[in-house]
């Protein structure tokens, strides 16, 4: 079930505005977050949830109209440990978490999202980069991909 | 602002480039689907240096059959086939163990899967004695169901591109799987079953 | 709640895989069958276990997938296949992409690549730990704003696109739409990449991937 999983990942979420550091992580694990949504040219539903990041898509994609969250998970990485995510149709996106080359021991993230080349970023923690995949499924539903890494300091 | 930028082509280009002569659409074929193809190879094989002989023999032979590619499927499924067969032949060639039939399971069984069973599964394995139990059982299927199981699991084939590669029916690729899952299942019983 | 379908009715093995494996998902012409399956499943808790069970199984798949091997070991690879080649299919082996044949390669591939992220606008803060209510207007997925991320590699090999820029980039990535991004020239860069050479509109435009469409390239 999709709750329970919300529940466990978001017990935690404060609004920080530091980078996600290999010090701040207990066991030297990072949690990434992966929310995969769907959104589609057709029809006007917009999941509340999904309201944030569906203003950010909309504004550069106006034509999609209908965002539904289709699942989310959360897992633990360690250093330079590859995670695969399942999102939809059996497409696999695969996170790496890595050091930050000369960035005071950030997390960084190598994203590869379905039929994507290797996306390679640091971010804030606890906030969501949201990346719409050329994919599409059967239903002509556009998948896009929120990544958060957590903690945050002081967590 | 001249900037760099890197062009793709896709893969019918290549291949009719590559059919051509053009060496480095070659080689950006080989770098597309090397990982995909190791992949397969390694679930089939279990071992990195044999997984890379095996990828380098199917690529050598594709490209040897190269003018002979119709495109009536994808490159992706036609390499993975050759792929596939070229695992398994290396596998035959340097003793590999073959499928035991489930009643044939037992002692054999127990020898290989057993020392890694005594550990408490609640106590969580390491990722490589994790893939040594999953080989494990993977060897305990017929080589037909092995195959099948790990076109659609490890390459993220879909039932009709499993079927095309290995040139059977729908119906019959999801028998084999299930049947898999269900030997697969009981053998790895301990790690997948609710706590 | 009584049920819509047959009581009689049971799925085959075949089915129940299909139903683990996801094929049901996305296709309209199954929604019927799936939720006969579903319905079924509800009143069969054992077949619902086997299926939790299925799923444990992709899920320790998943984590035992094969580590890639080195980029020595693929160059290795690639120098004994260039070796094998040259023996079995020397006509295939022989000659490198000519520059002016790069302009082929800006044929239809059909790609969206898209990366945004704007500005954010911070949802308001609450003092300590937000309440988890789904339905309620909390924001459960604040989104990074332009000075939270910093894009520091995009790897184009994969994709079909064309990534213009210089990197790292700290702020704004946005997808080029037909116009803003000009080709005006090719020449080869390394052994397989062309470099194209663009007039990007605009000063300020630190980053673009220029999303590929069917229609022709620009001149």
């Amino acid at each position: 079930m999709i709750v329970p999983k919300l529940v466990l990942c978001m017990a935690t979420l404060i609004g920080c505005v530091e980078y996600a550091t290999w010090q701040d992580a207990p066991s030297s694990k990072v949690t990434v977050t992966v929310v995969v949504i769907l959104a589609s040219e057709e029809g006007n539903a917009i999941d509340a949830r999904l309201k944030a990041i569906a203003e950010e898509v909309q504004a550069k994609e106006p034509k999609f109209k209908s965002f539904k969250l289709k699942s989310m998970e959360c897992r633990p990485i360690g250093k330079d440990e590859k995670a695969d995510f399942l999102t939809v149709d059996r497409k696999i996106a695969h996170v790496v978490a890595k050091t930050c080359a000369g960035k005071n021991n950030r997390v960084c993230l190598a994203v590869t999202p379905p039929e994507l080349g290797e996306i390679v970023y640091e971010s804030v923690c606890g906030k969501f980069l949201p990346i719409v995949t050329p994919y599409q499924t059967e239903s002509k539903e556009r998948l896009i991909l929120a990544i958060r890494v957590m903690p945050c300091k002081g967590e | 602002m001249a900037g760099s930028a890197l062009l793709i082509a896709t893969d019918e280009q290549l291949l009719t480039r590559a059919v051509a002569g053009d060496r480095d659409s070659l080689d950006e074929l080989f770098r597309r689907y090397r990982l995909v193809a190791y992949r397969v190879a390694f679930r089939l094989l279990s071992n990195e240096a044999d997984a890379l002989d095996a990828v380098q023999e199917a690529f050598v032979k594709a490209l040897t059959h190269l003018p002979g590619f119709e495109g009536r499927s994808s490159f992706k499924t036609w390499l993975l086939r050759v792929v596939s067969n070229a695992s398994l032949d290396l596998g035959r060639q340097r003793g590999r163990r073959e499928a035991l039939s489930m009643d044939a399971i037992g002692q054999a069984y127990r020898e290989e899967l057993e020392p890694m069973i005594h550990p408490d599964p609640g106590q969580g394995l390491e990722r490589a004695d994790l893939r040594r139990m999953i080989h494990g059982a993977l060897t305990h299927l017929p080589p037909a169901q092995r195959r099948t199981f790990v076109l659609h699991a490890e390459a993220e084939l879909s039932y009709r591109e499993v079927a095309e590669v290995l040139g059977i029916s729908i119906g019959t690729v999801m028998s084999r799987l299930y049947y898999a899952r269900q030997k697969l299942r009981l053998l790895l019983a301990p790690w997948i079953k609710p706590t | 709640m009584s049920s819509h379908f047959d009581n009689d009715w049971t799925p085959g093995s075949d089915l129940l895989a299909a139903y683990a494996d996801g094929e049901f998902e996305g296709r309209d012409e199954l929604v019927v069958l799936r939720r006969r399956v579903e319905e079924w499943l509800g009143r069969h808790p054992r077949a619902q276990e086997e299926l939790a069970q299925y799923r444990k199984l992709r899920q320790l798949w998943l984590a035992t997938s094969p580590a890639e091997p080195s980029s020595d070991a693929w160059s290795r690879m690639q120098v004994n296949l260039q070796r094998l080649c040259a023996q079995s299919a020397p006509r295939l082996c022989g000659r490198r992409r000519a520059p002016w044949a790069a302009s082929a390669l800006v044929a239809a591939a059909c790609l969206t690549v898209v990366i945004t992220f704007q500005s954010v606008r911070q949802p308001g803060q609450t003092n300590g730990l937000p309440v988890i209510n789904l339905s309620s207007n909390q924001n459960p997925f604040p989104v990074v704003g332009e000075r939270e991320v910093t894009i520091l590699r995009v790897n184009g090999d994969d994709a079909r696109s064309v990534v213009v820029g210089v990197l790292p980039l700290q702020g704004l990535m946005d997808v080029a739409a037909k116009g803003d991004v000009t080709l005006t020239s090719m020449k080869p860069h390394g052994r397989s990449n062309v470099m194209p050479n663009v007039h990007q509109r605009g000063p300020d435009a630190p980053m673009m991937i220029w999303a590929r469409t069917d229609s022709e390239p620009e001149k």
